[in-house]
């Protein structure tokens, strides 16, 4: 496979998990602002913004955050934008994605971009977001049933999980942080924006707290919107595709990403509490940048020897 | 349907009486009985499904909505078998013919020395490349991908109006139209027998691969495009899909040792034949344009020394000059001693003192073109052009006589087109489209139809309002 196609499927993958995220989290956080009184709505939008790493962002509303964060097309990290992005990237493959797939990222790109629609936002912000959500799950239903499970596809799995690890890191480093007021509104919506919420009841029961929440969110070994599972199935991502390419000089890009697994896996939920959070989060996030230029380096802009 | 009047010009359904040709009844019979409530929402699933492939191409100079949607028409054009084979035979005979002029002229030219073609009128040639001297092509083969432009006549009869040797476009809407039209009237289609056009994608393959020279049974073929800003960047990557090829871009591949490698995540791998979609300028920034950053260094090198097949070859622009093109039945004659079965248009040459004042005096009725353009661009069509631009361009053919064609304004055929809620004439071409492998001309029965979408315009080309049709050549047990 083309190094600069890799790189495309690597991003498409990347922005369409962002998506799927940033509308979550916009879908979750709208609807709880309306039962919350006026003085908590500012800290909830901070958190939302901190949360989707925009802190520098200044908005004064929820409307307008969701606005800015929703439609603006000119904001980098707006759902628009990441739609725009993840179709961007599958228009410069499209001979190498299955046509359905190409479909649906180009449905959702109008759906987004449609001005009639962005008033349903204002409007009923949950149907414009559910049809965001079913459009990104319709996506990676097509993308695993309709392509072939070969490097390709692994690309764009090693992106969405990488994301879905960054993603996560920011969300837990927001609202796990010991300054931030954590009521019950605020453990609910945490497990909302990760779609856990349901599943953790059936798991741990109603009582929310910090360390039964980390023991969800981030050490779950089965469950797909936490931290623990999306590091192991980068890691298996990425040893595939060493073996589907294969690379033989992947020994850092294995070590970073099994010390990672391995420090998940036998961490236990007490300690990470209360430790400093701020630093643990701030070392997933270094390993993460470190696991994405080691992938560029080893598939996208190797140097060429004669 | 009663208020559609064909008029005086040859229209492709209906009789000039107004009942419908023979091959046209079953297809008028199912507009008539839809009604115009069922037409419209047909219409509708089949923008649908043409937004939705993302079907576009763009437009050039304009900075708001670059992507379109590339317009079409839902009523399909039909040929039979009868009206279908001549062009076949034709269409082979004329790229064979061409194929060995290229071949001659960059060889041994016996075509100037016995005089058939002045040498100046070769030279002057803007696409003409003295860098292709003495090559040996691989297979002997110049022009493997071509798209003749053709248009029917008053009297029905099919003329050639233009050849395209070097990178034609066009064919992804040919299969596009194809796929949306049969689910549009799925009825249709098994009541008349249609040829497929779907084999279009392994015709190709199959063509390029018969071109490597390295590689053994498994050549690695690519398609070389210029990127996703280029108008028919849609139409690359559905080629390379379709034949399950890399698509390239110039930065993919590099040249080492006249070899050709493009980068991939397992290293570097050999390329063994480039459709190449970049024109001759801008293939190689070391042979020719320096300043191309499409194209990839080294590559012509790599060609003249036999160890990479391009399609098409480099230089064959020279022989779809438009004002070549008037010697092509000479052509035709002096390589294969046949008569051309398919007609060139009458065409007037500047260069000819006769001929130019004759233009020149009678500009409000003829058509003048650049004869290095393509695209409709830099063209008059002497009766819808006002006294101004007839001036600009009689100073233009005063001035650089070469440069410039005139050919009568002719009658295009139309067909029917659904326009909002009923059908109007509208003027068409065809342009099918011809594959030349080692040993075998392959052309897909139909081609894409042009529509001038805009009323009383002869203008087909996309980049001008143009839109297409798809066009059903039917099966020898039809009709």
């Amino acid at each position: 496979m083309l190094s600069r196609v890799a790189d495309h499927l690597y991003w498409m993958g990347r922005y369409v998990e962002r998506t799927e995220h940033t509308a979550r989290v916009l879908n979750v956080q709208t609807h709880l602002a309306l039962e919350e009184s006026p003085a908590n709505r500012g800290r909830r939008v901070a958190n939302v913004l901190s949360a989707l790493r925009q802190p520098e962002l200044f908005v004064s509303s929820f409307e307008e955050a969701a606005t800015v964060l929703t439609l603006d097309p000119n904001n980098p990290s707006s759902v628009r934008t990441n739609v725009r992005m993840a179709r961007e990237n599958a228009r410069q493959i499209r001979e190498r994605i299955a046509s359905e797939m190409w479909e649906q990222v180009n449905r959702l790109h109008l759906h987004v971009s449609d001005a009639e629609r962005a008033k349903t936002l204002l409007d009923q912000p949950h149907v414009f977001y559910n049809e965001v959500l079913i459009g990104t799950h319709l996506f990676n239903g097509l993308t695993d049933s309709t392509m072939s499970h070969d490097q390709g596809w692994l690309f764009i799995q090693v992106g969405r999980w990488l994301e879905r690890a960054g993603l996560l890191v920011s969300l837990l480093d927001t609202y796990l942080r010991v300054d931030a007021p954590n009521t019950y509104l605020d453990w609910l919506g945490l497990l909302k924006c990760c779609t856990a919420f349901e599943a953790y009841r059936k798991k741990i029961g109603s009582d929310l707290n910090p360390v039964s929440v980390v023991e969800f969110l981030v050490l779950s070994g089965t469950f797909p919107h936490s931290l623990r599972y999306s590091i192991a199935a980068l890691r298996k991502a990425s040893e595939d595709l060493a073996e589907e390419t294969e690379n033989r000089k992947t020994r850092e890009l294995d070590r970073v990403l099994g010390k990672m697994d391995h420090d998940l896996e036998y961490a236990r939920a007490e300690e990470v509490v209360s430790g400093d959070l701020t630093a643990y989060f701030e070392r997933f996030r270094q390993d993460l940048m470190r696991v994405h230029s080691l992938l560029h380096r080893l598939y996208i802009s190797w140097e060429v020897e004669f | 349907m009663n208020r559609y009047d064909p008029g005086t010009t040859y229209d492709e359904m209906f009789h000039p009486e107004g009942t419908a040709r023979p091959h046209y009844a079953a297809l008028a019979e199912v507009f008539e009985t839809l009604g115009s409530q069922e037409l419209k929402s047909r219409r509708q699933t089949a923008d649908l499904s043409f937004l939705h492939q993302g079907v576009t191409f763009t437009v050039y100079g304009h900075e708001d909505a670059t992507e379109k949607v590339f317009p079409y028409d839902i009523v399909p054009r039909i040929l039979t078998s009868s009206e279908w084979r001549p062009i076949d035979e034709g269409l082979k005979q004329r790229i064979t013919a061409l194929n060995l002029f290229l071949e001659d002229i960059y060889h041994d030219g016996k075509i100037l020395r016995d005089n058939v073609i002045p040498g100046w009128l070769l030279y002057s040639c803007k696409h003409y490349r003295r860098e292709m001297l003495g090559v040996k092509v691989p297979k002997g083969i110049y022009i493997s991908i071509v798209g003749t432009d053709l248009i029917r006549a008053e009297n029905g009869q099919f003329y050639v109006l233009e050849d395209n040797l070097r990178v034609p476009s066009g064919v992804s809407y040919m299969l596009a139209n194809r796929k949306v039209m049969r689910q549009t009237f799925p009825a249709l289609f098994s009541r008349y027998g249609v040829r497929p056009v779907d084999s279009y994608g392994q015709a190709l393959l199959k063509t390029l691969k018969s071109l490597a020279n390295t590689g053994g049974d498994q050549p690695t073929v690519v398609v070389l495009t210029p990127g996703i800003y280029n108008s028919a960047y849609y139409e690359h990557t559905l080629l390379a899909r379709e034949m399950g090829v890399e698509l390239v871009e110039g930065r993919d591949l590099l040249v080492h040792d006249n070899i050709v490698y493009m980068r991939t995540t397992s290293g570097l791998r050999r390329v063994d034949v480039i459709y190449r979609r970049v024109d001759d300028d801008f293939v190689d920034p070391v042979a020719f344009r320096p300043d191309s950053a499409l194209g990839v260094p080294g590559l012509f090198n790599a060609y003249r020394h036999g160890k990479v097949a391009l399609a098409n070859s480099i230089g064959t622009g020279v022989a779809d000059d438009k004002a070549l093109y008037a010697y092509v039945p000479a052509i035709i004659k002096y390589y294969l001693d046949q008569d051309p079965i398919l007609p060139n248009v009458e065409t007037y040459l500047m260069t000819d003192e006769a001929q130019r004042q004759h233009t020149l005096a009678n500009l409000d009725k003829l058509v003048v073109k650049a004869v290095g353009e393509s695209g409709g661009y830099g063209m008059l069509i002497g009766p819808h052009s006002t006294q101004e631009e007839r001036d600009e361009m009689a100073k233009a053919i005063v001035d650089e006589p070469r440069n410039f064609i005139a050919q009568p304004t002719l009658d295009l055929s139309q067909a029917p087109c659904y326009m909002g809620e009923k059908l109007c004439p509208r003027r068409v071409d065809l342009r099918p489209y011809v594959l030349y492998g080692d040993g075998k001309i392959r052309i897909v029965p139909g081609g894409l139809t042009r529509v001038a979408l805009k009323e009383g315009s002869l203008v087909v080309n996309s980049s001008q309002g143009g839109g297409s049709k798809d066009t059903w050549v039917l099966s020898e047990e039809t009709l």
